[in-house]
């Protein structure tokens, strides 16, 4: 019998985010869900992540003055996921932004959002494209 | 009185975890999408309160500045640009 923990909630909400954004990715035609697909696997790894750092009935990772060092250190959370997760979230945003400027250039280009549309274009218009 | 003040604080991270999918779903699911820009904040504010009951407070700080306010306003303004006319090959390329 496992115990139903905030941790494991954590978890589990990040493997349906990853499940979520993957369909999302691969089924949905509308570039931009695409993409928002995409930013959503990436959030889920960060859930995933944190959760890795968190512990029960823990305190945050700061050290005051009056505190021991001892039961600081039995009660604070892991600090190292969390370090990797701020970077990744900035990452994250700017892979984000050149996902969605390459997407208004492709509109631009061939007036359609539309994944398969695109396709289509790309192999039937190679001999008067440019 | 004190029951229910914990109730409540035990059952916060599940309300968020619950926001997070339910928002994640219905942004997807959405056909105008321009909507679609505006509900991906809650999954975004939800992942900030979220990391912040796991004990990451930095973590929810950057969370909530970027997943509820940059992302969707960098989708917000990718769907107004690509709602315009494109511009036809034979204009030119400028």
């Amino acid at each position: 019998m496992v115990a139903i923990t905030v941790q494991l909630g954590a978890l589990v909400t990040a493997a349906l985010l990853m499940v979520i954004g993957t369909i999302a990715v691969v089924y949905f035609d509308n570039i931009i869900k695409k993409i928002i697909g995409a930013a959503f696997i990436g959030d889920g790894v960060n859930l995933l992540l944190v959760s890795l750092g968190y512990r029960a009935n823990g305190i945050s990772y700061i050290f005051l003055q009056d505190m021991e060092v001892n039961s600081f250190l039995g009660q604070a959370a892991y600090p190292l996921p969390f370090a990797l997760v701020l970077t990744s979230i900035v990452i994250g945003a700017s892979t984000l932004a050149v996902m969605l400027a390459l997407t208004i250039v492709l509109y631009k280009r061939h007036g359609t959002l539309s994944a398969t549309t695109l396709l289509g274009d790309e192999r039937m218009g190679e001999d008067n494209d440019e | 009185m004190a029951d229910i003040n914990l109730l409540i604080q035990s059952a916060i991270p599940w309300v968020l975890f619950v926001f997070i999918i339910l928002g994640a779903i219905v942004c997807l699911i959405q056909t105008d999408e321009l909507r679609m820009a505006v509900i991906t904040s809650i999954t975004g504010f939800a992942l900030a309160g979220a990391y912040q009951v796991l004990l990451a407070s930095d973590v929810a700080l950057t969370q909530a500045v970027v997943g509820a306010a940059i992302v969707p306003t960098l989708i917000a303004l990718t769907i107004l640009k690509t709602r315009e006319e494109p511009v036809s090959k034979e204009d030119g390329d400028s």
